[in-house]
């Protein structure tokens, strides 16, 4: 028996999600009821009001689209005038509204929901997965994010644990988490690369591992670049090829899409094992006339690969750019660590195996040592007699806007976390009671460029001619890589109250209410 | 827990304000990097929060935290070559104990880094010569540019500084010849 109650690993993903658990000092994963170690990451609503979580809910995408939410993770911890939105509201068909503070909302059978409403559905699946296993209920878990993620997007992930009832330990990094998983108990000395292409997200972070330290020296990534991708790219090829045939645009055809959508995940996945994959789509379109139209085509891994290739390279970009920020070239990398489903083409293999110029480490399952990574710290993190422990960084600049439209660096990225940086304000205007700042993230000195986390106002200081009053406003970045502000008056040691605004979250009442929906919410467990 | 560590991490946290980074790290100020990142993990060992997850909130933890983000803190600016250069010379010309690397010290490195070529385009040409001379230990030569240099720019202190090291390594070699 563990000393501590059970704590999951959690990797809440774009496509799938899997948790896990440690037994007797080793991470197993969950399987559900019927053996998938995986889950998808789809939540489906009923029209009796019932919700249908995972791999049942797939399925439910080629018959009720609009009441089907997949990719929610696409969408988590954004803006409504982010790029991806705009790409999601094109090709989703549930419908995507805007809430408030240029938040997102999705509205599903006339009910509006937060998309951390959504992730917590899926995260109350996990749990509920894992208590069936363990036959007691659980509270606590870890979960993980990609490393990319900035403050809004792990604060909301951390929202989403709260709101499915569950109490999260840490918000980890995906890479990290694979690290820990390979490097745990082994006594390691060595630096490793990890690779994690998801379905929405890639990361890229370079470790050393000791015997007990998991230091990450640098990490870097694209919130923008995953297996959907691949997925839409083939999609669109399949679009295309269907219009020179017949003159007929299925981009226009909400069904007709998902079916090629799923065609496309599929054929994608068929090429991890063949050099070419035969298509077949039955009554894909039917015209006003009522003429019935198949779609047939046979695809080579030539052409998939000129399809995609431009994805491919953009990820080694992205790994230049973290070995240069780690002061490091592929040849002081000892190992590669792939991760995340994409990473099983032959495509993407070939690829990594060409830039490192090594054979990536064998014996790691892309879909589950990230939440088994997660398993091992969240025991770590409750067993006092533990010694590994986890020394990661925060993968953007935290910026303060500044005039003009103007940015200045308070915490550059890569810099290890937990840390704090102070900064002096002083008041511009006699008798001034408030001072407000705008906290941002990013790697651009010009304020739009970036991603805003928010606005605070400090207020309850002296009130005195300008100048006289000095703000000390300290600004952390904790082990969840979650950013805090807090402001005091030096000369008399008081804090100053903080008002946070402008920011894309979700208010307390909110987080309480959909808490409330959620955790009494019954998710459907029979298998139509 | 034994309380004398408690009591110890509650003294030290409160003492962090009074203390350089040399030490915080508990490392000697002429340490390498890779000392400095294994005194990293050393500190780490003891002070690192995850380590007292289960702690209950209190003095003890919140000490901790404090500790072990100054611990960071030091890392991150001597691990970094400049910005180590410009810690040791604010630690030297302050004398004092404590001292962090403040945005001050950014903005002194920012103004440093437009001095560190010159101010003048002669200045700048006759600096970067200068040093490929020092660099391929033609310290007569470098001497002599710097000079050169000096008389565009006869405020500079980083000609005049490298001007003397020239000069001195000048002397070096004779004597080891």
């Amino acid at each position: 028996m563990p000393a501590h109650e059970p704590v999951l690993g959690i990797d809440l993903g774009t496509s799938y999600s899997c948790v896990s658990i440690l037994e007797d000092g080793q991470p197993t994963v969950i399987p559900n009821e019927w053996g998938e170690r995986t889950q998808a990451s789809v939540v489906s609503f009923l029209n009796d009001g019932r919700i249908q979580v995972g791999n049942d809910a797939k399925r439910r995408l080629l018959t009720h689209p609009q009441q089907t939410v997949y990719s929610a993770k696409r969408l988590i911890g954004r803006f409504i005038f982010s790029p991806e939105v705009k790409k999601a509201k094109a090709v989703c068909p549930y419908e995507i509204v805007e809430g408030p503070n240029h938040g997102i909302r999705i509205k599903v059978l006339g009910e509006v929901l937060s998309v951390p409403q959504i992730s917590a559905l899926v995260l109350k699946e996990m749990k509920e997965i894992a208590e069936g296993y363990l036959g007691q209920t659980v509270n606590k878990a870890v979960v993980t994010v990609p490393a990319y993620f900035n403050d809004n997007q792990r604060q909301a992930t951390h929202d989403a644990g709260r709101i499915a009832g569950l109490e999260v330990l840490r918000i980890i990094n995906e890479p990290t988490a694979a690290a820990l998983s390979y490097g745990f108990g082994k006594e390691l000395n060595e630096r490793v690369a990890v690779y994690d292409l998801g379905g929405g997200t890639f990361d890229i972070s370079i470790l050393e591992i000791g015997s007990d330290t998991f230091e990450v020296i640098a990490t870097a990534g694209d919130t923008y670049l995953g297996g959907d991708d691949i997925d839409m790219r083939l999609m669109d090829h399949f679009a295309e090829e269907f219009m020179e045939e017949t003159g007929i645009n299925l981009r226009t055809n909400v069904n007709a899409l998902q079916r090629l959508r799923e065609v496309a995940e599929e054929t994608k996945k068929a090429f991890s094992s063949k050099k070419k994959v035969k298509v077949s789509v039955p009554e894909i379109h039917t015209d006003p006339g009522g003429n019935v139209y198949d779609f047939n085509t046979v695809i080579s891994s030539e052409t998939f690969i000129q399809l995609t290739m431009d994805l491919v390279q953009r990820s080694f970009k992205v790994c230049d750019e973290a070995l240069q920020s780690a002061n490091m070239s592929v040849h002081d990398i000892d190992g590669v660590i792939l991760v995340g489903g994409p990473t099983r083409l032959p495509l993407i293999r070939d690829s990594v195996r060409h830039y490192f110029g090594k054979e990536p480490l064998a014996g790691i399952d892309p879909d589950e040592v990230v939440a088994m990574g997660a398993a091992i710290q969240g025991d770590a993190l409750l067993d006092t007699e533990s010694t590994a422990f986890l020394l990661d960084v925060t993968p953007l600049t935290l910026r303060l806007a500044t005039v003009g439209g103007y940015t200045e660096q308070i915490i550059g990225r890569n810099t290890p976390v937990p840390i704090d940086r102070t900064r002096t304000f002083t008041t511009s205007r006699d008798n001034q009671e408030r001072v407000k700042i705008r906290i941002l993230q990013g790697e651009s000195n010009r304020v739009e460029e970036n991603e805003m986390l928010g606005e605070f106002e400090f207020a309850g200081f002296r009130v005195a001619p300008r100048g006289e009053v000095q703000i000390e406003v300290t600004f952390e970045i904790d082990s969840n890589g979650i950013v805090n502000v807090s402001a005091r008056d030096p000369e008399t040691g008081q804090s100053a109250s903080t008002t946070v605004s402008l920011s894309s979250g979700l208010s307390e009442d909110e987080i309480q209410a959909s808490a409330d929906q959620v955790q009494a919410a019954d998710l459907m467990q029979e298998r139509s | 827990m034994d309380q004398k560590f408690s009591e110890e991490v509650i003294v030290l946290a409160n003492l962090i304000d009074e203390m350089n980074y040399y030490q915080v790290l508990r490392v000697n100020p002429r340490a390498s990097l890779g000392q400095i990142r294994e005194a990293y993990h050393t500190q780490s060992r003891l002070y690192h929060p995850d380590r007292y997850f289960n702690y209950p909130d209190g003095p003890f933890k919140q000490s901790i935290y404090k500790i072990s983000k100054r611990v960071t803190e030091a890392y991150v600016t001597l691990r970094d070559a400049q910005k180590r250069g410009f810690y040791d010379q604010q630690l030297q010309q302050s004398g004092s104990q404590k001292l962090r690397y403040t945005e001050q010290s950014e903005q002194a490195q920012k103004k440093a880094k437009v001095e560190e070529t010159g101010k003048t385009d002669k200045g700048r040409q006759l600096y970067r010569q200068g040093m490929a001379e020092m660099k391929r230990r033609d310290f007569v030569a470098a001497e002599r540019t710097f000079k050169m240099a000096l008389a565009y720019e006869p405020d500079s202190e980083l000609f005049k500084k490298l001007c003397e090291e020239a000069g001195n390594n000048i002397k070096t070699d004779y004597k080891i010849k």
